[in-house]
């Protein structure tokens, strides 16, 4: 069995048992138990895919070259990680808050939605990623050939060493198909992949431990400890310190800037966080990674210069170095560990691009082709997985053919680097973004424009084809001839390293434009709605309103949100707003917030600038109302705070004088009551004292006889009793009143109180008909049963006394409602008057000045006490057919509580 | 025959003890108990002396005295108040409307009847 | 007048609470310190430029600074308090 079949095996294990890991992480995270899948440490092993194989390979490569400038590549993102505190955080923050789903989402949503904008930066991230996908390709075929070299070099058999090519296709397809299984498995809301995440993060663990593994042994093995190794690398080649400052400074800044801006860093850092706090673990254990990656980079360099032949690729030489020390375990452990560098990095890259080319620019493009209302017919959903799965197989394939028609013969390091300088114009637009509110939409094109232009003229264009002759006479003397235009010293300023040259240059070309633009133009309303979201995402976790109550159609949205989302979560999200507003089912009203959240959630799925446009066609404007802008001018969080402050003080104002002005009404209605009432006690106590007065002198006069002694008598008897009632009902209210009264609570029946209540009230008068449901009535109550009675008597009494029609009747109906019982007396009179409505429960307060009535006027306000004391009420019914009268009581009385 | 007294009150137990009082000493006594009306009786029945309780079912008393005063036919015609309002302003009331005399409840039987006689002598 | 031990007791807690915030706000302080640390740290080599510095010696340097820098950084880390927001488990 050869190494290379060996080869072969280990790693279709590998890839096997990646895919296993990340299926069952998958199964985990949908079962809702992979609460560890999102934990601190796996977050700070997903940012390994900044180690990439460049990282892996590369980089000992670079230190036999450049000796410790390689170390810049890990400064500026520990710079970066340690301030966390400046920038992570507000990035990650944002990211969640506005449920962003890439860079090219923040940049576009930051700037109003602009879908121009994601498309320059999704463009820029595709050209800048490519030829780095290429390389990951490039390096796994170069450590493939290593191994068949080093088997053609034994020469003990002939084995039909792989094509180049063949190896790429092969690696180029199998990520393919893992970052569409793994990758597009759902359309997360969030934008998180579960089994990428954790085969990553396996990944970064076996990328590290291989890399330590091939040091320890160079250090230790080949060079007898720490000591020696130190003394070795003074004594080699590059065992001078010779750095060229402005590549130090240059190098750190745009791999820190690259630490943000690259597609796949923006994706495991901020898309795939599912806890801000990762970032504190983060922040210390990233950087501790990074000096274990880097720590052996130089002794594996300086060992590899020693004993390798003259010639050998020093980019190979963590595999090398083991294979020709007889070492094949290491080399292939060492191998697994690049491949698992490669890999995960051209995982993670396509999947950010895809997403990318997928929201921005298939997505809009097929939009535009549907034609108006395309949003709510067909399938969203499905379309927006198979143009992700496309953008995937796309991006990697695009990677591919970089490699096939490159040729792979540039050296790894440098097309790191120029991608690096790449993404980093995306950095100006960020930060400025993230912290200045001035920023807008113009500025941010014309900057990443002019700079990525820059860019491409002075980095990329130089060394995509420098062995042509155009090339190099374009190098030599310009464009035409025109020697200030000459891509490595733009305007004659040459003699600098051209890496720094060019970022130096397009990086001040990208930011002056961006500034100047900014200063000069306007930003749209949206876009203030957005930076003042963005750059004061710790002040206010609100979100300003970009939508106005329009003619939003809740079905409408609805069908669209299950399109994009799935049905059960758009339904899920509806019936929880509706329930929000109070109501039942699944469409709330379209208020401004729920739109707003709507977009974000549907974000999530398609991008923001997607999501705007698609709810614009449902809700038919995407501009911004009278409201919104008054919303944005500045000092907005707390002019509106300090306004609804204002606002709540004002109506409550207003309420109270409300309240004040009933309170004074009823006063000043009560004050003539009160009159009236000295009247009325006066009239009602002098009336049977008169009778009394006058026949008891009769009596003493003597002389009647027996008959009319008898009658004058009890006409006597019967004015006492009157005055003892009336003093009695007094008494009664004044006990009442002042919550001296003993409940007798106990069980009953509503029929029977019913009954013994109208037995006492008729017992007069038998004109009244009273209409009662019994079937209704049978219902046992607990409270004070008498004091029950007494309010039903005065109730029928009253309509005894007052009812005016021919052929007086009472209806009393009961309903039962929950705990609480109602009984309503309704009787087929006149009615009282709206007027005294809001006087008939207060005492001596008499509708009419009917005499005959007989009544004091207590009763009614004796009635209230009683229902107030018993937990219930007793009020007025208006619009009745006539008076009438609605008693509320609790089923079960409790303890009187006050 | 005696001569007539026009009792306008509403409480049953006391046109029972007055009429009673005026007839023991000769009057004829008729009652009625409705304010609506009561001013159009006393013009029927052009009575001697009237007795008018003030609240009356339908109109007060006040109301019908000062119709009483405003027609030519009955302007002096002798009118006893009776209240059972014994305020101040009731009684200021009253003269202001032209009552003859006024009274407040309870009264005596024997002042009753001295008034009526009086009432009637002066008439 | 106040009772003297209610005085002395409420004035304490009053003090007290401004101590945490007031640590709180040094510590978020010195965070924000720790990268510009960093920075000058790492342009130490640029003054090597003409001295005889040795890669092992420029190496020693560079990772001890690195690592202190790390340890820094993850100590303040750690006594920042932990406030653990509420929020929305994904779907």
């Amino acid at each position: 069995m050869t190494i290379l079949n060996t080869l072969v095996a280990v790693s279709l294990g590998y890839v096997v048992l990646l895919f296993l890991i990340a299926f069952a992480a998958d199964r985990i995270a949908q079962t809702g138990r992979g609460r560890w899948l999102r934990s601190p440490v796996v977050y700070t092993l997903s940012l390994s895919v900044y180690c990439t194989a460049w990282t892996f390979f590369g980089a000992v490569g670079y230190a036999a070259r450049s000796g410790l400038e390689y170390l810049t590549i890990y400064l500026g993102p520990t710079l970066v990680l340690v301030g966390w505190w400046w920038l992570l955080r507000k990035l990650v923050r944002i990211g969640r808050s506005q449920r962003i789903t890439s860079i090219a989402d923040l940049i576009s949503s930051r700037f109003g939605k602009s879908n121009s904008l994601a498309v320059i930066v999704t463009l820029a991230a595709v050209i800048g990623t490519t030829p780095y996908i290429a390389l990951q390709l490039q390096s796994i075929t170069l450590a493939v050939s290593a191994f068949t070299g080093s088997v053609v070099n034994g020469a003990d058999e002939v084995v039909n060493a792989p094509d180049s090519r063949s190896v790429a296709l092969l690696v180029a397809t199998g990520l393919s198909i893992f970052t569409i299984l793994f990758g597009t498995r759902n359309l997360d809301a969030n934008e998180r992949h579960h089994g990428v995440v954790i085969a990553i993060a396996v990944e970064a663990v076996v990328k590290l431990m291989a890399l330590v593994a091939v040091g320890a042994y160079v250090t230790w093995g080949l060079s007898g400890g720490v000591g020696p190794m130190l003394a070795r690398i003074d004594a080699s080649v590059i065992g001078r310190w010779e750095v060229d400052p402005g590549r130090w400074m240059g190098l750190t800044f745009v791999a820190g800037a690259a630490f943000l801006c690259l597609p796949r860093m923006f994706q495991v850092l901020v898309v795939e966080n599912s806890d801000e706090a990762h970032l504190r673990t983060a922040s210390w254990a990233f950087p501790l990674y990074m000096i274990l990656m880097s720590l052996f980079v130089v002794p594996i360099a300086v060992v590899g210069l020693e004993i390798m032949p003259e010639g050998a690729n020093p980019d190979l030489f963590v595999v090398t170095l083991p294979l020709s020390q007889g070492r094949d375990g290491l080399a292939l452990f060492s191998f697994i560990g690049g491949f698992s560098a490669a890999t995960s990095m051209v995982i993670v890259a396509a999947i950010a691009l895809s997403t990318m080319v997928s929201n921005h620019v298939v997505m809009p493009i097929w939009l535009r082709l549907q034609g108006p209302g395309a949003s709510v017919s067909g399938d969203v959903r499905h379309v927006v997985l198979v143009s992700r799965r496309l953008s995937i197989a796309g991006v990697v394939f695009l990677g591919y053919l970089y490699f096939r028609l490159s040729g792979g013969g540039t050296a790894l390091a440098a097309i790191g680097l120029i991608s690096f300088v790449g993404v980093s114009q995306f950095l100006p637009a960020l930060v400025g973004g993230l912290f200045w509110r001035g920023a807008t939409r113009p500025g941010a094109i014309a900057g990443l424009l002019g700079g990525f232009g820059l860019w491409l003229y002075t980095l990329l264009l130089p060394n995509l084809a420098a062995q042509t002759a155009l090339e190099q006479s374009l190098l030599l003397s310009g464009p035409f001839g025109i020697g200030w235009l000459r891509p490595q010293a733009l305007f004659g300023i040459g003699g600098i390293d051209p890496l720094v040259h060019a970022m130096i240059w397009s990086l001040l070309v990208n930011v002056t434009l961006f500034l100047t633009i900014s200063l000069l133009t306007f930003p749209t309303p949206l876009e203030r709605l957005q930076g003042a979201q963005f750059v004061n995402v710790f002040e206010h976790s609100g979100n300003p309103r970009s939508w106005s109550r329009g003619g939003a159609e809740s079905e409408d949205l609805l069908v669209m949100a299950q399109r994009i989302i799935g049905p059960s979560e758009a339904q899920q999200i509806f019936q929880a707003e509706a329930g929000r507003q109070g109501l039942s089912g699944f469409l709330p009203e379209t208020t401004p917030d729920f739109i707003e959240r709507l977009e974000r959630e549907l974000s999530g799925s398609v991008g923001a600038a997607t999501a705007h446009a698609m709810v614009a066609q449902i809700v038919g404007r995407a501009s911004v109302s009278v409201e919104d802008l008054l919303a944005v001018a500045d000092e907005t969080a707390q002019m509106m705070e300090y306004s609804s402050q204002l606002e709540a003080k004002s109506s409550e104002l207003a309420r109270t004088a409300r309240q004040l002005r009933t309170a004074n009404e009823k006063l000043t209605q009560l004050s003539r009551q009160k009159d009236a009432f000295l009247s009325q006690i006066s009239h009602e106590l002098r009336t049977p004292m008169t009778s009394i007065r006058a026949f008891s002198e009769i009596l003493r006069d003597g002389g009647l006889d027996p008959d009319d002694q008898t009658r004058y008598s009890n006409v006597i008897h019967g004015e006492a009793l009157r005055l003892t009632r009336l003093l009695d009902d007094l008494l009664d209210l004044s006990v009442l009143e002042n919550g001296q009264v003993n409940l007798n609570l106990q069980e009953g029946r509503l029929d029977v109180t019913l009954d013994h209540a109208i037995a006492s009230a008729s017992a007069a008068s038998g004109k009244l008909r009273i209409r009662r449901d019994k079937t209704q009535e049978g219902i046992t109550i607990f409270t004070d049963l008498d004091r029950l009675s007494q309010v039903f008597i005065n109730l029928i009494a009253n309509a005894r006394k007052y009812c005016d029609a021919a052929r007086p009747e009472l209806r009393i109906s009961v309903h039962r409602t929950g705990g609480t019982l109602t009984v309503d007396f309704i009787d087929n009179g006149a009615g009282i008057p709206s007027d005294k409505h809001g006087v008939i429960f207060e005492k001596f307060a008499r509708v009419t000045s009917d005499q005959s009535a007989g009544g004091a006027g207590l009763g009614l306000a004796i009635c209230r006490e009683i229902m107030g004391r018993l937990g219930g009420s007793v009020a007025y019914l208006p619009g009745q057919t006539g008076a009438a009268f609605r008693v509320t009581l609790p089923l079960r009385a409790g303890p009187a509580t006050s | 025959m005696g001569k007539e007294v026009l009792l306008i009150e509403d409480e049953p137990n006391i046109i029972e003890a007055i009429s009673f009082i005026l007839s023991r000493d000769g009057w004829r006594v008729h009652s009625h108990a409705n304010g609506v009306d009561a001013a159009d009786v006393v013009r029927m029945r052009k009575p001697d002396v009237v007795i008018l309780d003030v609240m009356l079912p339908g109109r007060s008393g006040y109301d019908i005295l000062e119709e009483l005063r405003s027609d030519a036919a009955t302007r002096s015609l002798p009118v006893m108040l009776l209240t059972a309002r014994g305020q101040t302003k009731d009684r200021e009331m009253a003269e202001r409307l032209g009552a003859t005399r006024f009274m407040s409840k309870p009264f005596s039987n024997a002042e009753v009847l001295e008034t009526v006689r009086t009432l009637a002598a002066e008439a | 007048m106040l009772p003297p031990d209610l005085g002395e007791h409420s004035s304490e807690g009053s003090i007290f609470l401004e101590r945490t915030t007031y640590r709180e706000r040094r510590l978020h302080d010195a965070l924000s310190l720790v990268p510009a640390l960093g920075l000058v740290l790492f342009s130490v080599p640029l003054i090597w430029g003409g001295s005889e510095i040795t890669t092992a010696q420029a190496m020693v340097f560079l990772f001890l600074s690195w690592a202190g820098l790390s340890a820094l950084c993850g100590v303040l880390s750690w006594f920042l308090p932990r406030r653990r927001r509420k929020e929305p488990p994904g779907p």
